[in-house]
């Protein structure tokens, strides 16, 4: 075998470090979500509905819904706002506007969550509930706040893909007459959809694992969503919430909120893995 | 040259890594000579626990190193459950709570200071009509049983219960002493992280209802009468005013050098008797 230099070794090792922590970490919160499957079974745990864990009830129905609700609401509208920006970051914007909105957009993914979980509490609860009453808490800031934070997610990624059709996809519409728009819309779009839409994957995996921000604007009831104007409570905010004083079998179930969180990040990993490789 | 490089690498490492040793032992005979000289009080004190007792370890805190500049006393706020938790597991040597141990802690070994009495208000918006509540009344409300401001007298409006997460000892206390040991919040109570936001969520939302420290309490939000009786320095004397408790500091074992200098700090009739009735009500007299 051939002798690594030292830079190799170093390398290797940090690699080697990082990769044994993933395993240790999925090992450690098997071992430790596992009494909870066996206590209160796979399905009652995934589709009861009520989580009252200091009174025994561990189903997870009511946070699973809401932590769906808020990713298929926050894509809604991320993905075409996001989208939509990308293009015409790419194919409409002369050159400093085009730098301007990326140093936006960057800075934008760079803000802390809990910076954007201030801003659903000053500005986004009183206006919804001026808007369409009640409280304000609940899943309506939650998906508007969640928006924000993963539009520059899609945008960047989107903004890659387009960025990387031939020219001569534009070209071609042009030299038949066409529209920029529809050199956008026959030309690039077709040819840029699959990273758009690995893009909007990676979005909805850090939409699911978002907790700070989602902490701060939901009320944390852990109700059966019915409407959208009501208090909710989703997964990971659910495990920030009660890991300070959790105990015993509740203790267990919040490992297997985590468990079933980093199954959802593997599959969109995947999923957009998948999408990004397969022929379009 | 690559195995130069490479060389200097390794020198540098070492380098780096001597210069660590050297610093670690330094500290190290630093604190000992210190805690050799008695005269001055040194070290640090980390406390933690309840955000209802939050303000006042802060006030205590900032005071007590101005007097005592050796000492290092670090807050933090994030629960009774979590501040007996830490000082039991040793990551505190003061864990704050507003709450009294449950069975299963008394035998942990802690020792008990209370620092303050504290007062439960039920607060509402200040634009809110109802003025006076009885106890049953508040145990309707927060158990979903009341769930209209007109079953009590005020407008024809759902009340929006804002409460706290269970980590919260004012939720526990509410849960003992107002609603019943086995009545559940209603459902829909908001579940917020912080005495802060709850008293936030309060002043903001025109029919909410909410449970809180009286020294939270100020102009942006009511407290209720309860039964005729306001929450005052004399109904609170008089025990007319009936939810109170202590407000506590744990430590595990006796409090020694300077955790116990700290507490007796927040013990002092200076302490007690400026900063701390400005929110709270004295414990020592």
């Amino acid at each position: 075998m051939r002798k690594m230099s030292l830079v190799e070794l170093v390398l290797f090792l940090f690699t080697l470090t990082s990769l044994v922590g993933l395993v240790l970490i999925f090992l450690f919160v098997i071992k430790e979500s596992l009494p909870i499957f066996l206590k209160v079974g796979l399905l009652p745990f995934l589709f009861g509905s009520i989580w009252q864990p200091t009174a025994g009830k561990f189903g997870l129905l009511p946070l699973l819904l809401s932590s769906l609700i808020l990713v298929a609401g926050s894509i809604i509208l991320a993905g075409p706002l996001g989208v939509a920006l990308a293009i015409f970051m790419v194919e409409y914007a002369p050159s400093y506007v085009r730098i301007g909105l990326k140093t936006l957009v960057e800075l934008l993914a760079g803000i802390p969550s809990v910076v954007y979980g201030f801003f659903g509490i000053i500005v986004i609860i009183p206006l919804v509930r001026n808007v369409v009453g009640g409280s304000g808490f609940g899943l309506i800031p939650g998906i508007l706040v969640l928006t924000v934070m993963i539009i520059p997610t899609v945008t960047a990624v989107a903004a890659d893909a387009i960025r990387v059709v031939p020219k001569e996809n534009r070209l071609i519409i042009f030299a038949l007459g066409g529209t920029r728009w529809q050199s956008v819309y026959r030309g690039v779009l077709p040819a840029a959809t699959r990273g758009i839409f690995t893009g909007i994957i990676l979005a909805e995996g850090r939409a699911i694992g978002e907790t700070m921000a989602v902490l701060m604007v939901l009320g944390n009831a852990p109700l059966l969503p019915r409407t959208l104007n009501q208090p909710a409570s989703a997964l990971p905010s659910q495990i920030a919430l009660d890991m300070a004083y959790a105990s015993g079998d509740h203790r267990t179930a919040l490992f297997g909120i985590g468990l079933l969180l980093l199954i959802f990040s593997a599959l969109f990993i995947s999923l957009a893995r998948r999408v990004a490789r397969s022929a379009a | 040259m690559k195995r130069e490089s490479s060389k200097t690498l390794i020198v540098g490492f070492f380098v780096i890594l001597s210069g660590v040793v050297v610093i670690t032992a330094g500290c190290k005979s630093k604190t000992d000579s210190k805690q050799d000289t008695k005269s001055k009080l040194s070290g640090s004190v980390r406390v933690g626990g309840s955000t209802t007792v939050l303000p006042i370890a802060q006030a205590a805190a900032e005071q007590f190193q101005a007097k005592n500049p050796d000492v290092k006393v670090e807050v933090q706020g994030t629960g009774s459950s979590e501040g007996i938790k830490g000082v039991t597991e040793g990551t505190l040597d003061i864990g704050d709570s507003s709450r009294e141990l449950k069975p299963k802690e008394k035998s942990l070994g802690l020792v008990d200071h209370a620092v303050a009495i504290d007062v439960i208000a039920f607060a509402v918006h200040p634009s809110n009509k109802v003025k006076n509540l009885t106890p049953d009344q508040i145990k309707g409300i927060l158990t979903g049983k009341i769930g209209n401001w007109k079953e009590v007298g005020g407008l024809d409006e759902k009340i929006q219960v804002v409460g706290r997460d269970e980590a919260s000892g004012t939720r526990e206390y509410v849960q003992k002493e107002v609603i019943g040991k086995d009545a559940k919040f209603v459902q829909d109570a908001l579940a917020l992280p912080g005495t802060g936001q709850l008293k936030a969520a309060v002043a903001q939302t025109p029919f909410a209802f909410g449970y809180m420290s009286i020294g939270q309490v100020d102009d942006t939000v009511r407290a209720v009468k309860v039964d005729g009786v306001a929450p005052t320095p004399k109904s609170v004397e008089s025990k007319d005013y009936k939810y109170q408790r202590n407000l506590h500091m744990f430590t595990k074992g006796e409090a020694k050098g300077a955790t116990k200098a700290f507490i007796d700090f927040v013990l002092s009739k200076e302490f007690q008797s400026g900063t701390l009735s400005k929110e709270f009500y004295q414990i020592t007299k």
